[in-house]
């Protein structure tokens, strides 16, 4: 299992991927997940709720990339129910001031102990990355580029007002499964 | 064209020229570059040709084989009777004053086996058949009396009264009473009853009316006069055969337009050469052994030469022309025998001495027969160990008279070596009854009754010892085994032993390779008895001389029963009968290569059984695998094309990957099966499209774009003159013919030899050689993202392609394999893995170019040549405002032609979708593959290069329009060799091509830039051009400074600096030469060069690696490769496919690189090849070579699992001593797949929990094998934030 998570043999080429990556996702993301005033004062509450938020939207991470590593077919990337085409236009959005679940996500399988609601997550397919070493020809099928980013949001265990949970984390990470 | 000289030898006449027409345009060719060799025509790989079959037959015939009754029971018209006649005929007989006149003659079929006032060949089948008759007859169509060039004879064996009326009793019709019925409709009588005799009448057989004394006043028979109950009656069992309109199933037809009837000789003879052993007419008891009666040989007009290839047989046994035997086709072995002996030896040959030994003297038939020492005399041969002179003595200690020893045919004593190949196929095939004697005195054995003393040559053979091996048998068989006698008459079981050992140990440890023997037997069950195993020699014979052991089997150590399958797959059991069910009725599987032949028609079957198993499958394969995925799935299929040189058929076959990631044994299909299968009626539909003849169009071009079906009536006059062709430019053969020949084309079988006079093939499918076959399903191009190009901005054509691709037809298309052919075809195929309609054929393309020579595989003489050899291109493409899959062929070697057909609608193809033809003169051998990609003027281009021979001093590079195939740009190569394959690369991901590169065989690298919509200013950038003239990126060259072809695809990919590098091996593998490696070969190189947009001076900017060691480890040929470190301002890196003497290695070997290499990430993959004219090596030899994509050294871990442990660790590296003298551990960068010549591997990755891959490759010597391998390094989480 240890390959999969470290770089042991090329460092400067994951560098370079990791390097790439922070690029394109800065340009992407732009300064949305900037806006955050209000979150922040709900998210000082409560360390305990923090830390469940964050095990989580961690756990929903690797959930989601044992899954791609361990799928022999993919679902489709349709904009639908958790499986997006990058950025899609309809994708959830859990960061900012106007929340979304857009056109729908993944949900956690199981409960996290003490936390309000089960972590949900969506992956987006990645497209345009070439790393060094891609095949450059044209006018070929593309080479399956098997990048995936996957955004998950966990919750702590106190509610709000609005019986909605007061804390939520959301982490990401880019993944590359094959 | 360049001046300067590749590394080519002098042409060989082997090959003949590629075209007459071509004559001109070759000769200026050979004027630039003197050393130019032709493209071959046929697959290089094949050496001298196929390595023939050596079948040694051994027929142990003692009188009982010959005189006894060959159809036993009593006379039933229900029954079909096997012997010369057909059963299925009515016969007349012709008498003369002169006996050797007297014959029968076909007049008409019978109803039923039933005649009205005629002979029914069936009832004289069963009548006048003896055992050797029906062997002879399937063998080599039978013993011929009169044999001209219209006329054919065919005649019984003498019989000579031995064995009496015990073995072929006076018959009568019916067996008891009165039957005048049957009488009537077995002979031209109307009597109750008659009664036969053959015994002791030679050729004749007698027969009386409603009398038993079958002895009376007889006389010959002439139907002219009455004939009576007082009289009993001659006639001669001789039947004239091949009749023009009643031709027997096995006659054939002859150029003179007359027919023979043919043997499985006759069938096998391309690839079978025939010896023949027999014994002396000696009956002495101490007559040991047996002779050479027919050298190892082929018996057909022409005969593979080691080295040389085909030609025409100086022995041949029959007339090319007439199909009449010849006399004595052996006329040196004759005269020896002759001058030896002081006799007249007329007659030689194998086919001969089948035919008339016993005929041609009034002596009896052979006594005693001493089997297993008549096997040892074969396989002496076969171990070229030389005559023992004790077994050919005549008068030798027997005192027999010559004339009567000799029987009238050869005896040869100088024994040559029949074993030509390391790889050839040893087989011995024998008949012959199991009641045999005195057959003791074998090397090892001390058993002397009833045998003479042992011949020193005998005696000193210490290559084996019968006692032991035949007792390993016993032990194997788990029964005891009785040395004297085994089962009677002073017998052993030695050839048991004898033909255990010859299967299982080395024969020839004299030789390279492992040579066996293979034993196959026919008992001809004399006495109406099956001996079961414990007393039967041929079936241990058999089934020990025959077992097809595993590689690791080892015959010293080996205990336990043989595995059932080793030797047992036909499903037949076996139950002794007659003296072989006393005491105990026994049933047992038959060994594969036992037969059985207490019958007539039995020793048909098993006979034709016999030859069908020893014929070698002589299967070979070019092209490269197909996947249908990069990633195991539950339907991933790995696509293997292949040929059979023999009658040139080709195969293209499905095989699932298991989940383990391996290739399951049986195909899902078959292509090549399922077109065999289509009835005659169903050829008429077969979806096949051809184009009329191409005419003038702009940039002198000459293009078609009007499809029609392959049909006569829609055929241009031009295309059915061309189907109407005569061999050598004779005038046209008739409309009729033509016709016929395009039914052939399509697949209609029924003019097809024996039939016909059309060309023998085995499949409906041609060989396919080097077309690598394309996988088209579903695939994403990547066009969504043209919308965001420059070029294609606005245009919604991205938006578009996502259209298309959702829609419910693309969704529904089945997968498919398209494949060219030299069958005259580019096929498409169902490449479906679940369900029946895999492999169905879904449409098949003939290009106008392929008419020239189409005719030439109607022929019976036909002489390979290429026809749709190229690998095609499968692409999705903008197609006049819409979007659609296309399929662009080119001829390959085949012609000068480029072709694309719309396959957008797999299963509803019409010659509508046949989209053009392209042509012109500047074009040459379209040997490469054509490229499909969308351009910056906005547009779909299909990017073609000028290829091979064109004649001219400049290449071209056409861009086509996908949809009507008119020039949109065309870009002169100034001064270039013969163009390759384009690479066309997009360099920022909007997938419009932004470079064209392109090597020559002049080892020049070209770049053209295509930068924006106007198509003038596409040309190289400002560093690669002098004014306008272009400048080669990189010239390859060796460390000598000799020019390296570029004949392989390119590949390319970004560098870790982001620099655009160029990936390719040098070296050719498709000119007449190159196939022969010199003694000292130059050095080909594998690059990656880096494309800074200027010249590189040469190889001296690039980083050098070197080829370290070539070592075994586990049984595994592996590689080690340098690390040096890319430096700042290298331009590259280059690796000589050459393990160096300063490294301890031999030096140059002509290893090259001809096929693609596949960039995976850090990884470079490519395939090399060592050709090797050697017929057993396929060609040659291939490396699998892995090394680190940015610097070319070796990675820096492992990729190959050598200890096959499941883990690629630092425990799958090898010990090396570096460049300094230090012993270093280093992950090997290369393995040998054994599988002879390979091509770029298929890689199929997520195999098991660690997403391993496997590399899938398909060998020059038909095998396909994976490799397993260690999954791309890199997966696993490449970043992580907290976004809140």
């Amino acid at each position: 299992m240890q390959h999969r998570y470290a770089f042991p043999h090329s460092q400067s080429g994951a560098a370079l991927i990791v390097a790439l990556i922070f690029l394109l996702l800065m340009t992407m993301l732009g300064t949305s997940s900037m806006r955050t005033s209000t979150m922040q004062e709900r998210m000082a509450g409560n360390m305990r709720d923090w830390n469940l938020g964050f095990q989580g939207a961690e756990a929903s991470l690797r959930a989601a990339e044992e899954f791609l590593i361990d799928s022999v077919v993919l679902p489709e990337f349709d904009d639908t129910d958790g499986y997006y085409q990058i950025n899609a236009p309809g994708r959830p959005v859990w960061v900012g001031d106007v929340w979304s679940d857009g056109n729908g996500y993944l949900t956690y399988p199981s409960d996290i102990d003490g936390s309000a609601e089960r972590p949900k997550y969506y992956i987006e397919k990645l497209s345009s990355i070439r790393p060094a070493g891609t095949n450059t020809e044209t006018g070929t099928p593309v080479e399956e580029l098997f990048y995936f980013r996957v955004t998950a949001v966990g919750y702590g265990g106190a509610l709000g007002d609005g019986g909605d949970p007061l804390t939520s984390v959301v982490l990401s990470s880019v993944y590359r499964s094959r | 064209m360049n001046m300067e000289s590749l590394h080519v030898a002098a042409s060989t006449p082997l090959v003949r020229r590629v075209s007459n027409g071509l004559a001109a345009a070759a000769l200026s060719l050979l004027v630039c570059s003197p050393t130019m060799a032709q493209v071959s025509q046929t697959p290089l790989f094949l050496g001298g040709g196929n390595v023939p079959g050596n079948l040694t037959l051994v027929p142990s015939v003692e009188w009982p084989t010959i005189t006894s009754v060959a159809n036993l029971g009593d006379y039933t018209e229900d029954r079909r009777y096997a012997g010369y006649f057909d059963p299925n005929k009515c016969y007349e007989y012709s008498y003369s004053s002169t006996e050797s006149l007297r014959h029968f003659y076909p007049d008409g079929p019978a109803t039923n086996h039933r005649c009205n006032g005629q002979w029914s060949g069936n009832f004289l089948n069963w009548a006048a058949t003896q055992t050797i008759d029906p062997f002879r007859s399937v063998l080599t169509g039978g013993y011929r009396v009169r044999d001209t060039a219209t006329e054919t004879w065919l005649e019984k064996a003498r019989h000579t009264g031995q064995g009496g009326t015990n073995i072929y009793p006076n018959r009568r019709l019916p067996a008891t009473g009165n039957s005048a019925a049957l009488v009537s409709g077995a002979t031209p009588f109307n009597a109750d009853w008659m009664r036969m005799r053959i015994v002791g009448l030679g050729a004749e057989m007698r027969f009386r009316l409603e009398d038993d004394d079958i002895n009376d006043n007889p006389e010959d028979y002439d139907p002219s006069d009455d004939v009576n109950d007082v009289e009993s009656y001659d006639l001669s069992i001789r039947v004239k055969v091949c009749v023009p309109g009643m031709l027997e199933a096995n006659c054939r037809a002859y150029p003179n337009g007359n027919y023979k009837p043919e043997g499985l000789i006759h069938q096998y003879a391309d690839e079978l050469r025939i010896g023949v052993f027999g014994y002396l007419n000696d009956h002495n008891m101490l007559r040991d052994g047996g002779v050479l009666r027919a050298r190892q040989k082929f018996v057909g007009p022409t005969m593979i030469v080691p080295g040389t290839g085909q030609v025409t047989n100086p022995n041949m046994e029959w007339d090319l022309h007439t199909g009449v035997f010849y006399q004595n086709p052996d006329p040196a072995d004759a005269a020896a025998t002759a001058g030896a002996f002081g006799i007249a030896i007329p007659n030689s040959g194998a086919i001969n001495y089948l035919n008339k030994f016993g005929q041609l003297t009034n002596n009896n038939h052979k006594s005693i027969d001493p089997v297993s020492e008549l096997f040892y005399t074969a396989l002496r041969y076969l171990k070229n160990q030389g005559n023992v002179p004790q077994y050919s003595a005549i008068p030798g200690a027997t005192g027999v008279n010559a004339v009567q020893a000799a029987d009238g045919f050869p005896v040869i004593n100088d024994w040559e070596d029949p074993i030509q190949y390391a790889c050839q196929k040893n087989v011995i095939l024998g008949i012959g009854d199991v009641y045999t004697h005195r057959d003791k005195n074998l090397p090892g054995s001390s058993f002397g009754a009833d045998e003479p003393a042992m011949p020193a040559a005998v005696a000193g053979d210490t290559t084996v010892n019968v006692v032991t091996e035949t007792n390993r048998v016993a032990a194997l068989e788990g029964i005891g085994i009785n040395h004297n006698p085994f089962s009677g008459r002073a017998n052993s079981a030695f050839m048991a032993g004898l033909a255990w050992d010859a299967n299982t140990r080395d024969i020839r440890p004299d030789l390279p390779g492992k040579q066996t023997v293979s034993t196959h037997w026919v008992d001809v069950l004399e006495a109406q008895s099956l001996e079961p195993p414990v007393r039967n020699q041929y079936y241990l014979a058999t089934k020990y001389g025959g077992f097809r052991a595993p590689d690791d089997f080892d015959a010293d150590t080996h205990t336990g029963a043989l595995p059932l399958d080793w030797w047992h797959s036909n499903g037949e059991t076996l139950v002794s009968f007659g003296r072989g069910a006393n005491p105990n009725v026994v049933s047992f599987p038959r060994p594969d290569n036992y037969y059985v032949a207490g019958e007539a028609d039995q020793m048909v079957e098993s006979l034709t059984q016999a030859f069908a198993r020893i014929s070698a499958e002589l299967r070979s394969s070019a092209s490269s695998v197909a996947a249908n995925s990069t990633r195991l799935g539950s339907d991933t299929a790995v696509f293997q094309a292949a040929f059979d040189s023999t009658n040139w058929s080709g195969e293209l076959q499905a095989f699932r990957i298991n989940a383990d990631g391996t290739i399951s044994v049986n195909p899902s299909w078959s292509a090549a099966e399922k077109l065999d299968t289509l009835t005659e009626a169903a050829i008429l539909t077969r979806r096949i499209f051809t184009i009329t003849p191409p005419v003038a169009a702009g940039g002198g071009s000459l293009l078609s774009t009007a499809g029609t079906d392959f049909n006569w009536l829609s055929l241009a006059g031009a295309q059915r003159d061309a189907l109407r062709q005569s061999p050598g430019g004779g005038p046209l053969v008739t409309t009729l013919v033509g016709q016929q020949r395009l039914d052939y084309l399509r697949g209609s079988r029924v003019l097809e030899q024996p039939d016909g006079l059309l060309r023998k093939r085995d499949s409906r499918l041609g060989d396919v050689v080097n077309s690598d076959p394309q996988f088209v399903h579903r695939q994403d191009f990547g066009y969504v993202l043209l919308d965001q190009s420059a070029a294609f901005y606005g245009s919604g054509v991205g938006e578009d392609y996502k259209t298309f691709r959702e829609s419910a037809a693309y969704q529904a298309r089945p997968p498919m394999v398209i494949v060219g052919a030299n069958d005259g075809m580019l096929h498409g195929f169902d490449a479906s893995i679940e369900g029946a309609s895999g492999g169905d054929e879904l449409f098949s393309f003939v290009p106008n170019a392929a008419f020239e020579h189409l005719y030439e595989l109607t022929l019976p003489e036909y002489s390979h040549r290429f026809f749709v050899d190229a690998s095609p291109r499968v692409a999705d493409a903008w197609l006049n405002g819409s979007w659609g899959t296309i399929a662009v062929g080119s001829t390959g070697a085949g012609g000068k032609s480029v072709f694309a057909l719309d396959i957008t609608n797999p299963t509803g193809m019409s010659s509508a979708n046949v989209l053009w033809e392209f042509t012109h003169p500047s074009l040459g051998y379209t040997i490469g593959q054509p490229a499909v990609a969308p351009l910056p003027n906005g547009e779909f281009g299909v990017i073609v290069t000028s290829g091979y021979e064109t004649g001219e001093d400049d290449g071209t590079i056409w861009i086509l329009d996908p949809a009507d195939g008119s020039i949109i740009h065309t870009i002169t190569v100034t001064d270039s060799g013969d163009l390759g394959s384009p690479l066309v690369v997009d360099l920022n991901s909007d997938r419009v091509a932004d470079r064209i590169y392109v090597g020559d065989s002049d080892g020049n690298l070209w770049r053209f830039d295509l930068v924006g919509d106007n198509t003038a200013n596409w040309q190289p950038p400002a560093g690669l051009r002098s004014g306008a003239t272009p400048l080669p990126l990189f010239v390859a060259r060796d460390d000598l400074g000799n020019r390296q072809a570029i004949t392989a695809p390119l590949s390319s990919a970004f560098n870790e600096n982001g620099l655009h590098t160029i990936f390719f091996g040098t070296g050719s593998f498709y000119r007449v030469d190159d196939n022969v490696v010199p003694a000292n070969p130059p050095v080909d190189t594998f690059y990656g060069i880096i494309d800074r947009g200027e010249e590189i001076t040469g190889r001296g900017e690039l980083l050098e690696q070197s080829i370290l060691i070539e070592t075994a480890v586990n049984g595994t040929e592996v590689r080690g490769v340098t690390a040096n470190e890319m430096q700042t301002g290298d331009t590259g890196w280059y690796l000589d496919l050459v393990w160096e003497g300063a490294f301890g290695g031999p030096g140059p070997a002509g290893e090259r690189v001809v096929s693609r290499a596949a960039i995976r990430g850090d990884r470079v993959i490519f395939a090399t090849l060592i050709p090797n004219p050697d017929p057993c090596s396929f060609g040659g030899d291939s490396w699998v070579m892995e090394l680190n994509t940015f610097t070319g050294g070796r990675l820096d871990y492992a990729v190959f699992d050598l200890n096959s442990d499941n883990l690629f660790d630092e425990d799958d590296w090898i010990t090396v001593t570096d460049e300094n003298g230090n012993s270093i551990r280093i992950p090997p960068s290369a393995i040998a797949p054994g599988i002879n010549i390979v091509k770029t591997p298929a890689i199929i990755s997520g195999i098991g929990e660690n997403q391993d891959e496997i590399k899938v490759m398909s060998g020059s010597s038909g095998q396909l094998i994976r490799i397993s391998e260690r999954g791309a390094v890199g997966i696993g989480r490449q970043s992580w934030r907290q976004l809140r």
